[in-house]
């Protein structure tokens, strides 16, 4: 060890020539024991355990904690069997698993629907190069930059119902005026247009790079053959974008069964619970009301919805691409 | 006849009395002393670092600016975590149920305690208060608390009652009672009156509402769906009608025919009078409207007056009025009261050092700061609400010098006071009654219906309370 007198400062440096020659030695005959050809595979995959562990615990733990009473206020937790999907089932949890399940289902299906049909239009808008195209197309992305949640709140301030830009603007269209977000009947189609604002974008270039990435002979055949543009949309465009339209209706159908934080911002589930999606009721029973059991059920629930239609999703992609191949 | 020495020795006399009496003064008002002359040993925990779960709050940005005093007083380094009040109380349960500890300290109330209590995430504070090696107890003086406002904060766990017994789960900072507040400057142009009673108040809110034209309204209330909405001016008028939410047998009791009569009044003002998409109105949307002058009446919180009266904040400085709520149908006026308190994690590391920063915080010395420094209000302390300095800031809120001060002192002495029962599922009860106020609302379901539906919900929540007490088997 040398100490260093520097600034009245002393600074130990470790310089052990010897020792550092050891621990290299050691280093190499320990690197040449664990790292062989057969544990390379093993030692690669290592970092993938553990995140994958890292994920998988808490999911296992929150399936085998919805069959228990685990309500922090009320005492240790407790075994109940199948007791709170019981409850669901039987809708007796307030608001209900039925009613959070319809507006789930809704939510989803809307937003997918709407999502695809104006990607699709906007993907085919922008596949043409127009003057400015470029400008264009990252204009076009700006909405898909925005948080969830800061979506919401934006839109929560145009969706007021006095001082709103959209009552606003409708007041010159001779419109009534609409609670929008705090009226019943609106609250969810509201919620769904914040979703397609914020979402559509991302279809959008996703599709856009389906498109670019179509091979061109096909097309220019179909062209040289006088085909209409209905024909080619129909026939040739559509089959051979299916592969991607799957992976976008896979991204969004998981990102709107468990969307949480826009219906939250924008609502609290409300009012009137036309909002309570079934994430948003598993946080009502969680987060708010320390109902655990309850909470991990609702969310099981919704993990089988996701896992279930992510398989169906997928085997159609395969199919789709195995049919392009062919 | 007096000789010299009689002279002397009554001399003698007075001096020594005056000396006694001062002394006596000085005693007396030991707790109007700074901290340093508190028997304490504030450095006993120097080094300790706190953290602090602080509610976005006006008593959090009057405790901020004070914090260095502590930490110079103490040695102690104080960090503090402030957020919105919903992301504050997730943060807050995560911290809590999971065991994590990272608050030492969190901002609380009455209705959270219950649930804390149960769980036992709160500490006892009385321990601490009675440990003459931490508290000075002449000096921090407990007694000057308003009594209504430090009972709340005390409950023995008895489910449906108990409370100013047992444990002390959190130091009241701040107090709100639920009132009318209205634009007396429009009242006199429309010739309205203040409200007695329900059905007057559904009358004038209708005729302001007519008066004001297109973009004013007659009233706002809270709305998101939450218990809060449920809290303030719903439970008020609910309880002036002589109901509660609960029976004593921890049934749901919200659908009286009592109960439907008064929801109905309310419902109807707010469909005929109110805001449209009340459901999205949170007390800040509410205060912000009523502020910004398109509202005529808010009933809801007796404090958000700093508001009002502040130019830089509001529209309508100087031209509003603050009445009691109007009484039930046998005269009885009951508001709700809540209570921001300040509690320690029973998962706190660093208890003494909290207990210290809470006496600190807590004490006269700090608290009549907050007030007049910081615009903490309503006060907690009595010595506090009746400082000159305090009075004077508040004498010309109101109709009338005086009007609001007027108020505050009959709800701490009369009609304010924890109107819930006290149960650790409190705020799930007011999240599902409040489903029903928003049912009945959008006209989905009638008054009745809906209050009978969350009567259901509610007493699935309830049963396990029932099943414990041997209540239901």
């Amino acid at each position: 060890m040398h100490k260093n007198k520097n600034n009245g400062h002393t600074e130990v440096s470790i310089f052990f020539p010897e020792a550092v020659a050891k621990i290299g030695s050691c280093l190499v005959r320990a690197k040449r024991r664990i790292v062989t050809r057969k544990t390379i595979p093993y030692l690669l995959y290592f970092p993938a355990f553990i995140a994958t562990v890292g994920i998988l615990y808490p999911f296992f733990r929150s399936v085998v904690l919805s069959f228990y009473e685990y309500n922090p206020t009320y005492g240790p937790a407790y075994f109940i069997g199948v007791q709170n999907y019981i409850d669901l089932f039987q809708g007796v949890t307030s608001p209900s698993f039925w009613l959070s399940l319809r507006v789930t289902l809704i939510y989803a299906f809307a937003n997918i629907s709407i999502q695809l049909i104006l990607g699709l239009g906007i993907a085919l808008l922008l596949v043409r190069t127009f003057a400015g195209y470029r400008i264009v197309r990252a204009v076009v992305l700006f909405p898909f930059m925005i948080p969830p949640i800061i979506e919401a709140m934006m839109w929560k301030l145009m969706y007021e119902p006095v001082t709103g830009i959209i009552n606003y603007i409708g007041s010159f269209l001779g419109m009534p005026r609409i609670g929008w977000l705090g009226d019943a009947a609106w609250a969810l189609p509201s919620v769904i247009v914040i979703d397609v604002h914020n979402f559509t974008p991302f279809v959008a270039i996703i599709l856009l790079a389906g498109l670019q990435s179509l091979p061109k002979r096909p097309f220019e055949a179909a062209q040289v053959d006088g085909a209409s543009s209905w024909f080619i949309l129909k026939n040739l465009t559509f089959p051979l974008l299916k592969p991607v339209l799957y992976v976008v209706l896979l991204f969004r159908m998981i990102e709107s069964l468990i969307m949480f934080d826009m219906i939250y911002a924008a609502t609290h589930g409300g009012p009137a619970n036309a909002t309570m999606s079934i994430h948003v009721n598993a946080y009502y029973h969680g987060m708010r009301w320390t109902m655990f059991g309850t909470s991990f059920a609702f969310l099981v629930i919704l993990w089988a919805m996701v896992f279930s239609g992510s398989f169906f999703i997928i085997r159609a992609w395969r199919k789709a691409l195995e049919a392009r191949m062919v | 006849m007096l000789g010299k020495r009689g002279l002397v020795l009554i001399c003698l006399g007075l001096v020594l009395l005056m000396v006694l009496s001062l002394n006596g003064f000085a005693q007396e008002k030991k707790w109007l002393l700074p901290p340093e002359k508190a028997d304490v040993n504030w450095a006993a925990y120097k080094g300790t670092t706190l953290t602090i779960g602080l509610n976005k709050h006006p008593y959090t940005e009057s405790l901020r600016p004070l914090i260095p005093q502590f930490e110079e007083l103490t040695g102690i380094e104080v960090a503090y975590v402030i957020l919105p009040e919903e992301e504050f109380f997730e943060k807050l349960l995560i911290d809590l149920s999971s065991g994590a500890g990272l608050f030492d300290i969190y901002m609380t109330s009455p209705m959270f305690e219950w649930r804390y209590q149960y769980a036992g995430w709160v500490e006892d504070l009385l321990p601490y208060y009675n440990n003459p090696k931490l508290t000075d107890k002449e000096w921090y003086n407990r007694e000057d608390f308003f009594p209504l406002v430090l009972r709340a904060n005390e409950w023995d766990g008895t489910i449906g009652g108990g409370m100013g017994e047992g444990r002390w789960n959190g130091i009241p900072v701040m107090v709100e009672f639920f009132v009318q507040a209205y634009r007396e400057d429009l009242r006199k142009k429309w010739g309205l009156i203040v409200p007695k009673d329900y059905p007057e108040w559904y009358d004038v809110v209708t005729k302001a509402d007519e008066q004001g034209g297109a973009d004013f309204f007659g009233i706002v209330e809270r709305g998101i769906r939450s218990w809060s909405t449920v809290h303030s001016g719903y439970y008020t008028g609910f309880n002036s009608w002589g109901q509660k939410e609960l029976t004593k047998d921890l049934y749901a009791s919200i659908d009286t025919p009592k109960a439907i009569e008064f929801t109905k009044i309310w419902v109807k003002a707010l469909q005929d009078a109110g805001v449209p998409g009340w459901p999205t109105y949170t007390w800040y949307d509410g205060m912000e409207s009523y502020a910004a002058g398109r509202i005529y009446m808010y009933n809801d919180c007796d404090f958000f007056a700093a508001t009002y009266e502040n130019p830089a904040k509001s529209t309508i400085a100087g031209k509003s009025g603050y009445a009691l709520p109007p009484a039930g149908p046998d005269g009885r006026i009951a508001s709700n009261l809540w209570t921001w308190a300040l509690g320690m994690s029973a998962l706190s590391r660093h208890k003494e050092a909290a207990w210290l920063f809470l006496q600190w915080a807590t004490s006269y010395h700090s608290m009549i700061d907050a007030t007049v420094k910081h615009d903490n209000f309503n006060p907690t302390r009595k010595s506090i609400w009746e400082h000159p300095d305090v009075a004077n800031m508040v004498k010309n809120w109101g109709a009338y010098p005086g009007q609001y001060a007027e108020n505050v002192n009959l709800m701490l002495t009369k009609y304010g006071d924890i109107r819930w029962t006290p149960n650790p599922d409190v705020t799930a009860v007011g999240d599902i009654w409040c489903d029903a106020l928003h049912e009945a609302y959008a006209r989905q379901k009638t008054v009745e219906q809906a209050l009978k539906d969350s009567t259901r919900g509610i007493n699935r929540v309830m049963r396990k309370w029932r099943i414990a007490l041997g209540i239901e088997k």
